[in-house]
């Protein structure tokens, strides 16, 4: 090679540098167009109390408040065991939670005592795991007085969750959980947004959130059906870390929502055009915006200060108490009785459920489990206004079109195993019209029997035979116009 | 001649493109994948500037003055306008969904119920408890029902943490769906002609009237308030409502209707002891104005067991 072409490679190669890898746009937790709506100052105050409580994709911040496991293994220093003689810098320590992968460097973070603080501010000599011995590296002062609080490694579990979250997940369901990372515009279904902190398929109680197991569940086997794949090559530690990353994700994304909630009534650009528009139709003149602003502006310093700080602790608590709850295996949809025997029989009885007045599956479902009943074609009311969605059929939480389930495909989005079955007609699908018929409307066995039915729908003698004319929706007497 | 010189250093050169590479590289990296920190931050409640504050601003001092005693407020909701009665939404018979049951009765539009000039199914209540007023939550469970496919009753005020029973008069399923804010939603089946009833527990109070409805029928509306104290009523037929043994002192109501949505922010009343006081809350008929047009004619889904 000539010099002169080593030149011009190189040239090329530099630019090429240059512009590939230009800086990259910086990863941030976009906010809710109900914060951004909000007046300036009540916006503010809602971004200041989330990034205080949950920082930055960058430099996040792991509230203690929340039941997520941040990482490490936490202890309390103890008196030496008897026959022990402590050297300096020698703790004896009480773990909770596996101490065996302890190891020197390790970071000590104090979370009580006289070193307490936000950031690791010791770190690991030596740990002997037979005696419980902890050597700290910088020892200086007094010893941690007996019952101080240490976590060795705090945080590396959300360090891996946001990693490996931003490297697999990022891309559909956006840097907040937003469900609009960059693919998502091409999707449909639309990839969840995290940030209700409702997740559609649970093993839970039709009132509690996803359990750990739930969205493990989901990771590793995808969602079929959906643009959901299954991540079950991925390393556990990293699926584990993702559940608490997702998580934590989904409580922060809550606690914005609700506390926008509490705000947008009388402190956002909506308010005051509803005050405006209120006026108007009241026969007054209407005051200026700027006059309402004004006003707002007054109010928002009352309630920032009288009220907000303790909206916020009550709504920290309700979702910490959620999450915690979801956990607690009483919450969990367990039969009372095992699976009734996949009979005929057993299919006729759930067959005769599916299409009777007590269970009504059919309103949706359609009589032959196509997706096509009625409901499918009504117009629905938007929840929270008088208006209806201008889209027939029905909806989810997110305001999404929804068509019930063809059970023909036998293709089931929140997993195929009967139980999977049972739990969703148990306890319904959160965020969706599927309401939960465990309980009182159907028995255990009755459930069972449904179950046995569906699952026997794709193999029915002619399961692509549409149903009957007489037995769908009407399309035509009512035509196609728009609400 | 210094371009020459350049060229006998090939070796410099690839150190400088290399260099350039890895920069280059690491901020390609430097977004998504770069580590980020974790700061620990404990859950220490955030009560110390709410309890300072609320040192600072003690209560006024005419409710200071009048903190003893209590009385009751009495008023009435009036329409302002011409008012047709609302044509029903279906007529008897004519319930596109399980008309056996639905259709036993006209199906009535209750959006706007005016008689003799009063405006039914207004919620006023405070939007906060009365600083010291405490009063137990009701054992007694509240009926919610469902008869000929329409909620009873349309507009419901509840105590947070007391038991709604919702019961089901009809020979068809209902499914009870809750669109609460600050509650978590409920969405359960209640079977034909349940009497034992299906119970629902909002835990908290809610700042505004949310909807209630039901996936089966979907021209079933109906809309719960949970509250933190029992000061709060729901206008009758006739637009009368009536709340009693309120602290006396100074008082901000919020007034809201389905239509009209937050009519009064803060209707402010002064209540003393031992007295009823009166009011008058007029609402024009422009401010019912949140429009939906008349009730869509659903597709008849009929089918032979």
């Amino acid at each position: 090679m000539t010099a002169a072409k080593h030149h011009l490679l190189s040239i090329a190669a530099l630019l090429l540098a240059c512009a590939g890898c230009g800086p990259n746009p910086e990863a941030k937790f976009e906010w809710r167009e109900t914060t951004l709506d909000l007046i300036p100052e009540a916006r503010k105050a809602v971004q200041k109390v989330m990034t205080d409580h949950f920082g930055t994709p960058h430099a996040l911040v792991a509230w203690d408040r929340l039941p997520v496991n941040y990482g490490g293994v936490r202890g309390t220093v103890v008196a030496a065991p008897e026959g022990i003689a402590l050297s300096a810098g020698q703790l004896a320590i009480e773990w909770q939670g596996d101490a065996a992968a302890i190891g020197p460097d390790d970071p000590i973070l104090w979370l009580s005592g006289p070193a307490a603080g936000e950031d690791p501010t010791d770190a690991v000599a030596q740990y002997d795991a037979a005696q419980g011995l902890l050597t700290l590296a910088r020892w200086k002062g007094e010893a941690p007085p007996i019952g101080a609080q240490l976590a060795v490694g705090f945080g590396d579990k959300m360090r891996l969750g946001r990693v490996a979250y931003m490297k697999n997940c990022t891309h559909c369901h956006g840097v907040a959980g937003d469900g609009n990372g960059p693919t998502a515009r091409y999707l449909n279904p639309k990839p969840r947004d995290y940030r209700l902190g409702i997740f559609k398929f649970t093993s839970t109680n039709s009132m509690s959130k996803a359990t750990r197991d739930d969205l493990r569940r989901i990771i590793r086997e995808g969602i079929p059906g959906t643009y959901m794949p299954s991540f079950l090559l991925m390393k556990d530690d990293e699926t584990e870390a993702i559940i608490e990353y997702v998580r934590w994700l989904a409580m922060r994304g809550e606690m914005e929502k609700r506390l926008d909630d509490e705000l947008i009534g009388d402190y956002s650009s909506k308010a005051i055009d509803a005050a405006i528009a209120r006026a108007r139709s009241a026969g007054e003149k209407p005051p200026s915006r700027n006059q309402l602003l004004k006003q707002a502006n007054d109010d928002l310093k009352q309630f920032l200060a009288e009220d907000f700080p303790g909206t916020v602790n009550d709504t920290a608590d309700m979702i910490a108490e959620a999450w915690t709850q979801a956990e607690d295996p009483a919450n969990l949809v367990v039969p009372a009785v095992p699976r009734v025997a996949d009979t005929p029989e057993s299919r006729q009885r759930g067959r005769l459920i599916y299409l009777s007045d007590k269970a009504k599956c059919y309103t949706c479902h359609g009589p032959h489990g196509r997706g096509d009943g009625a409901a499918a074609e009504d117009f629905w009311p938007k929840p929270g206004s008088t208006e209806k969605y201008e889209q027939r059929g029905l909806h989810d939480f997110w305001g999404n079109p929804l068509p019930p389930r063809d059970l023909t495909k036998g293709q089931y989005r929140g997993g195929r195993r009967p139980i999977d079955l049972f739990r969703r007609i148990h306890a319904g699908i959160k965020g969706t019209p599927m309401p939960a018929f465990g309980g009182t409307v159907l028995k255990d066995e009755d459930i069972w029997d449904v179950v046995n039915y569906v699952m026997s729908i794709p193999f029915e003698s002619s399961p692509t035979t549409p149903s009957k004319p007489e037995m769908v929706a009407k399309t035509a007497q009512v035509g196609r116009s728009t609400p | 001649m210094q371009f020459q010189q350049f060229h006998k250093m090939p070796v410099l050169w690839g150190t400088i493109v290399l260099t350039a590479m890895t920069t280059g590289l690491a901020g390609c990296g430097g977004g998504a994948s770069a580590t980020p920190t974790v700061r620990y931050l404990p859950s220490r409640p955030e009560s110390a500037t709410a309890e300072t504050n609320a040192a600072d601003t003690p209560a006024t001092p005419e409710a200071a003055a009048e903190a003893s005693g209590t009385g009751s407020l009495k008023g009435r909701v009036v329409y302002q306008g011409d008012f047709q009665p609302l044509p029903p939404l279906y007529g008897k018979g004519a319930a596109p969904k399980d008309t056996e049951v639905c259709g036993a009765e006209a199906i009535p539009d209750e959006s706007v119920i005016v008689n003799n000039g009063g405006l039914a199914n207004v919620f006023i209540y405070l939007p906060k408890a009365p600083k010291g007023a405490v009063s137990p939550t009701p054992a007694e469970p509240v009926i919610f029902d469902q008869k000929y496919c329409v909620f009873k009753p349309h507009a419901l005020i509840v105590r947070a943490g007391q038991t709604i029973k919702i019961l089901n008069s009809d020979g068809a399923l209902h499914n009870t769906h809750t669109y609460p804010t600050r509650n978590p939603t409920f969405n359960q089946g209640v079977k034909p002609n349940d009497q034992v009833g299906v119970d629902l527990v909002y835990g908290r109070p809610e700042s505004q009237p949310f909807m209630v409805g039901c996936d089966v029928h979907p021209w079933m509306k109906a809309y719960h308030l949970p509250l933190d104290h029992p000061f709060g009523a729901v206008s009758a037929a006739d637009g009368t409502f009536e709340i009693k043994d309120l602290p006396a002192g100074k008082h901000s109501f919020k007034v809201w209707h389905e239509k009209g949505g937050e009519l009064q922010k803060a209707l402010t009343v002064t209540i003393k002891p031992g007295e009823t006081t009166d009011i008058e809350i007029p609402v024009a008929a422009a401010q019912l104005s949140r429009r939906e047009g008349p009730a869509l004619p659903l597709v008849q889904l009929t089918f032979a067991q």
